[in-house]
């Protein structure tokens, strides 16, 4: 049995179509208000927007829109529920845990309906949403809640008179913003260590995905955390995000997306108040030698990872082999209506971002790569991609050096381990990387010698909420996941005693 | 492609059965697929039920009437069974003998459990419990062998693990008036601890660098032995087994003679639980058989210990010799408070007193010694006594009881023999040191002052509610420090004092495992727990008291044993108690809410319900990460060489 709930697709079909989840039917969406103080507010502005269903264009409801003033209002209430007296500061590490583990429990309950929302808001098949997005989320929070109460600082000797402790304390008011391509999972992976070392957080959805993260509140409000603890403010970058990225009573930000709009988040950051800050980024990732492992990991959520395998490096005497198989695999791909458990492909998430897709496809075909299968819309006036497969990808081209973010897969060919080495590295990014070999030996060299934050020997994509996750250079700043990721979200004091000389 | 058209058939026409690939493959034949198929559309696949044997009883007596179901066998390979030998003993509620007893039999019907009636026993008796024999020993940990090696525990994943722990701790909670457990709420702060045990990669230095990847991985011993102690029995349970488990161990598990009735309810809820047949085995007996067995048999990997030096001695020298298996002990202790003059007085009388009394001083880490600085030594013993004076001593189920009976006679004797010997040495008997005059076994709060560092009573401990005080000369911080720390036991320790340079100094150099400053009894966080010298080895989860070997027998009211066990030489101390992290205070708060109605853990705890000296209470309690690391998986090394 493959675990379930690793970013693995396919996992579904190993569960008898009989058992398989099926989509809720929703008729109104219930939370689309700001979250602040456990309360639901309109917006200060009386602004609201659209979400739109990616696979038909449709609006799915109206959001409060928030802007500065709104995350103002989140951020006094974060700060009021973090005050040395107040009900969370004075809760006992325990009983902190055991609030993450209701909520676990609560977002299980609803996992059907979060799936659905999350299918409709983000465009991304029913199933994954159920096994990989819902079911990472609750091990996420099982996960953290455990840590709350073991989180040691440690004593330190220093010199005969002096005792010396340190302790993990809280950072303060947390802001996380949340990219729109795995809405749920990634708010999980702020809000579940945030909370477990004792933080107050501000959270702002992407604008494109605020569906979920709007029910998480009232779940929130469920499990019992003290108002204002978990404050979530749907809103734009540009207006809200910016707000939290320059807030001068936010004391820490975390952020997933772009690299382009991590600069701008880590400036903002250190022009304010030097909150602390860490950025889950883009990659391009290079992914060496291997079958048919790769195309799950190019195509995934329909190729909008930052972990997508966006360069594939195939040695040269199983180059011809590695394409024409990866035509097969390509021509499985069911691309369809996302809550029908049939599918496997759904939409890009919005028109911005179709565009770019398509733009660097042209752009491949054009610099001279060999377009073997794909290569445009399905359909007209649709945001649905054709999986896409290039190969004879030079190192200079653009769909070689850019993140695409869509389903498209470059093949490059290698002769020795040196030259892939060198090739491989030869970027601003560093998020994740991946060696197929059966060779232990190459496993283990490549895998030391490849400049990203992750390295996946024979799989892909298999992320565990037990180990970091985080990018080298230009991919990000800080870790997320496993125990690392605590000291992203605590501060640590050295408490020094002196001692008289007795 | 029959067998495709088979299972293609029974699919469209039976849609809500579910076959997995092995029930089709291994029925290799029509005839064995069809009885396959029809026992699952039965639904008879589901392992076999557990049956229950119960004991029921009703408690009555100011607590509301509520039914207690408790199994009596012992839990061995997920069943209930008799011993090999279809040997029993009573076990028995000391409380105060003249009392009519608490307990009568009565009847529930329900399902699948067949009720025993019992009969009028002699007063006390609460039931008849399996007395587990050498041979039940070999056959659960045969079965706890065979979890481990080829279980399903063996091969599931520590989330899997977690979360049947976790589940565990639900169903704890569920039957929390039955259990009378607070522990259960806590244990499921376990449930993410098996996904916790991080090994390490290690960069090794070799003439050519980067060339050699060393990791190490963190992997569970393999059959566990666990022997519970007699005075917090289901608090220790919970947390050694919990831990124990969530290494991904299996364990056999001796609760103390006296107690085996919480662990039995603890074996059943754990088959509801779906922990797997094997993993954990309970057995009931004595020390002197089922413990010796646990210490001797080759294939236990490790076996933990809470009880008396000698014992634990003797343990260890067993374990050296069957097969070098691990061990950790939690033992005696002379715990040493020290108060200084420029202390809180108010609060150094209350704790001082209640690191004695505690749980009549039946507690491991009670203080043993007081050093009282001169200049307010005075004024502190006028202070204790007056509040000795204020105790109500009497029944331990009534709440307002603030100092109970001890736990059996021989242990009362012993204690009354311990202040003959003070008064003979030439200490001063300042108040009590004799039995109370009603009946049980009631022993009054007793202080000594003068005593001197040669005395017996200043080196002995007496695991019973006798404050043993010294002087020390002003500002003598030097002085007093190696008096206390002039034992071989080095548990616990204690200091008031508001200066906290001086705190500094003293609990640096107090050779003791625990320091507590200006509090006492303090142990309920997931701080590590055990002892220097010879109070035991092995941070926490160490402890499991087997009063084994000699000693178990000598616990129970059985007067006719007791003497013949205590020839042994015994130390004054009985079992050693309060394993570690969980807390007395939250055993307390526990016991005090829910343990009267169970009445089985009465019979050993209710004497816990001593509020008046109760701290501050958090309640909660942890098991710290250092243990699993430290005390039940073990380090595997592995090396691999590249190129």
């Amino acid at each position: 049995m493959a675990q379930r709930g690793t970013t693995r697709n396919g996992v579904a079909d190993k569960i008898p179509a009989s058992d398989l989840p099926q989509p809720v039917k929703i008729q109104r969406v219930r939370y689309t208000k700001i979250f602040i103080n456990n309360e639901w507010h309109t917006s200060v502005s009386g602004r609201m927007f659209p979400t739109l269903n990616p696979a038909t264009g449709d609006t799915i409801c109206e959001v409060q829109e928030a802007d500065k003033e709104d995350v103002d209002k989140a951020v006094a209430a974060a700060k009021a529920a973090i005050q040395l007296d107040s009900a969370w500061r004075k809760m006992e590490p325990p009983r902190r845990g055991r609030l993450l583990h209701k909520l676990a429990d609560l977002v299980e309950r609803d996992q059907k309906l979060l799936a659905t929302l999350e299918s409709l808001d983000t465009g991304k098949p029913f199933l994954q949403a159920f096994f990989t997005d819902l079911e990472g989320s609750i091990k996420t929070l099982h996960y953290y809640a455990g840590w709350a109460d073991k989180i040691h600082g440690k004593s330190v000797p220093v010199d005969e008179t002096f005792v010396c402790l340190t302790r993990h304390e809280p950072i303060g008011i947390c802001g996380a913003i949340i990219p729109w391509n795995f809405p749920l999972l990634m708010l999980m992976w702020k809000l579940a260590p945030a909370l477990s070392c004792g933080n107050t957080v501000v959270i702002k959805p992407a604008e494109q995905t605020p569906l979920t993260a709007l029910h998480i509140g009232s779940l929130i409000k469920e499990a019992g955390f003290p108002a204002g603890v978990v404050n979530i403010v749907p809103g734009f970058g540009s207006t809200a995000g910016a707000a939290i990225a320059s807030h001068e009573g936010i004391d820490k930000v975390a952020f997933t997306g772009s690299t382009e709009v991590g600069q701008l988040i880590k400036e903002a950051a250190a022009k304010s108040n030097l909150k602390r800050v860490t950025l889950e980024l883009g990659g391009k990732n290079p992914c060496i030698l291997a079958v048919e492992e790769i195309q799950k990991g190019a195509f995934y959520n329909q190729g909008q990872c930052c972990t997508a395998a966006s360069r594939v490096f195939v040695q040269d005497r199983i180059y011809e082999e590695f394409v024409r198989r990866s035509i097969e695999n390509a021509k499985k791909i069911v691309i369809g209506d996302p809550l029908d458990p049939q599918t496997t492909h759904g939409p890009q998430i919005d028109q911005q971002q179709f565009e770019k897709i398509i733009d660097l496809i042209e752009s491949g075909k054009k610099e001279g790569a060999k377009l073997e299968y794909g290569g445009g819309a399905v359909g007209e006036k649709s945001l649905f991609i054709q999986p896409t497969i290039f190969s004879e990808v030079k190192d200079s081209m653009r769909i070689a050096k850019e993140e695409i973010f869509g389903p498209v897969l470059c093949i490059f060919s290698f002769k020795s381990k040196q030259e892939v080495i060198e090739r491989a590295n030869n970027s601003q990014y560093g998020l994740v990387s991946a060696v197929f070999t059966t060779s232990m030996d190459r496993a283990l060299s490549v895998s030391g010698a490849l400049e990203t934050g992750t390295v996946w020997i024979n799989c892909y994509n298999a992320m565990h909420v037990q180990t970091p996750f985080g990018g080298y250079k230009m991919s990000g700043n800080g870790r997320e996941l496993g125990e690392y990721a605590l000291a992203e979200y605590s501060e640590v004091k050295t408490v020094t005693f002196k001692m008289n000389d007795s | 492609m029959d067998v495709v058209r088979l299972v293609e058939e029974v699919k469209q026409k039976c849609a809500g059965v579910q076959l997995q690939n092995e029930d089709v493959y291994m029925a290799t034949t029509f005839h064995d697929f069809i009885q396959m198929f029809v026992r699952k559309l039965r639904g008879e696949d589901q392992e076999e039920e557990l049956v229950v044997d119960y004991v029921s009883l009703t408690a009555t007596r100011e607590v509301n009437n509520m039914m207690v179901n408790m199994p009596y066998q012992c839990f061995i390979d997920g069943k209930f069974e008799d011993a090999e030998n279809g040997k029993s003993y009573d076990t028995i509620n000391p409380t105060d003998g003249s009392v009519s007893p608490s307990i009568y039999p009565s009847v529930r019907p329900s399902i699948r459990s067949s009720i025993r009636f019992i009969q009028p026993f002699p007063l006390q008796v609460i039931c008849k419990v399996s007395y587990a024999s050498v041979a039940d020993v070999d056959r659960a940990v045969a079965a706890a062998k065979e979890a481990f090696d080829s279980g399903p525990w063996g091969r599931m994943n520590p989330r899997d693990r977690g979360s049947l722990l976790y589940k565990l701790a639900d169903l704890m909670e569920e039957h929390q008036e039955e259990l009378a457990t607070i522990e259960s709420i806590d244990s499921g702060a376990v449930y993410t601890l098996a996904l916790k045990t991080h090994g390490k990669t290690i960069p090794i230095n070799q003439a050519r660098p980067n060339r050699n990847l060393t990791f190490t991985k963190k992997e569970p011993l393999g059959v566990c032995a666990i022997v519970i102690p007699w005075n917090y029995p289901l608090m220790m349970l919970a947390w050694k087994s919990a831990a124990c488990l969530a290494a991904g161990n299996t364990l056999v598990l001796k609760p103390a003679q006296v107690t085996p009735l919480t662990a039995l309810k603890f074996a059943e809820l754990s088959v509801k639980a779906g922990i797997p047949k094997g993993v954990i085995n309970i057995l009931p007996g004595s020390g002197g058989m089922v413990g010796q067995r646990l210490a001797d048999h080759p294939d236990i990997r490790k076996l933990g210990f809470t009880g008396s030096t000698p014992i634990g001695k003797q343990i260890m020298k067993s374990c050296a010799l069957s097969n070098l298996k691990k061990v950790s002990l939690e033992l005696g202790g002379k715990s040493p408070l020290i108060i200084f003059s420029d202390c809180d007085m108010d609060k150094a009388v209350r704790m001082g007193m209640s690191s004695v009394f505690f749980n009549k001083g039946e507690n491991c880490i009670a203080a043993g010694r007081l050093f009282v600085e001169e200049s307010i030594h005075d004024e502190y013993i006028s202070r204790v006594v007056e509040e000795i004076k204020k105790m109500k001593i009497g029944d331990p189920l009534d709440r307002s009881t603030d100092h109970g009976p001890q736990n059996h006679k021989a242990h009362l004797d012993k204690l009354l023999e311990y202040c003959e010997t003070g008064v003979k040495e030439g200490a001063t008997l300042l108040y009590g040191g004799k039995q109370v005059d009603r009946p049980g076994f009631f022993m009054e709060p007793t202080v000594f002052t003068d005593v001197e560092d040669h005395m017996f009573i200043a080196k002995e401990e007496s695991f019973g509610p006798v404050m043993v005080v010294s002087k020390f000369k002003d500002g003598d911080v030097d002085g007093v420090l190696q008096r206390a720390n002039d034992t071989e036991y080095g548990l616990a320790s204690g200091v008031f004092t508001r200066d906290i340079s001086k705190a500094m100094y003293v609990s640096e150099r107090l050779e003791a495992g625990t320091v507590f400053v200006n509090t006492y009894n303090k142990t309920d966080v997931a701080s590590p727990f055990g002892g220097f010298k010879q109070s035991g080895f092995g941070k926490d989860l160490a402890c499991h008291s087997i009063e084994e070997d000699a000693g178990n027998d000598r616990l129970v009211d059985h007067p006719e044993e007791l003497a013949a066990d205590i020839e042994g030489p015994q130390p004054p101390q009985e079992n050693a108690a309060m394993g570690s992290e969980p807390s007395p205070n939250s055993d307390i708060l526990g016991l005090r809410g829910t343990l009267q109605p169970t009445l089985l853990l009465a019979s050993l705890l209710q004497d816990l319900d001593a509020g008046l000296f109760v701290p501050s209470v958090s309640g909660q309690l942890e098991v710290p990460l250092c243990d699993l690391s430290d005390v039940f998986l073990r380090l595997r090394l592995r090396r691999l060489l590249l190129f």
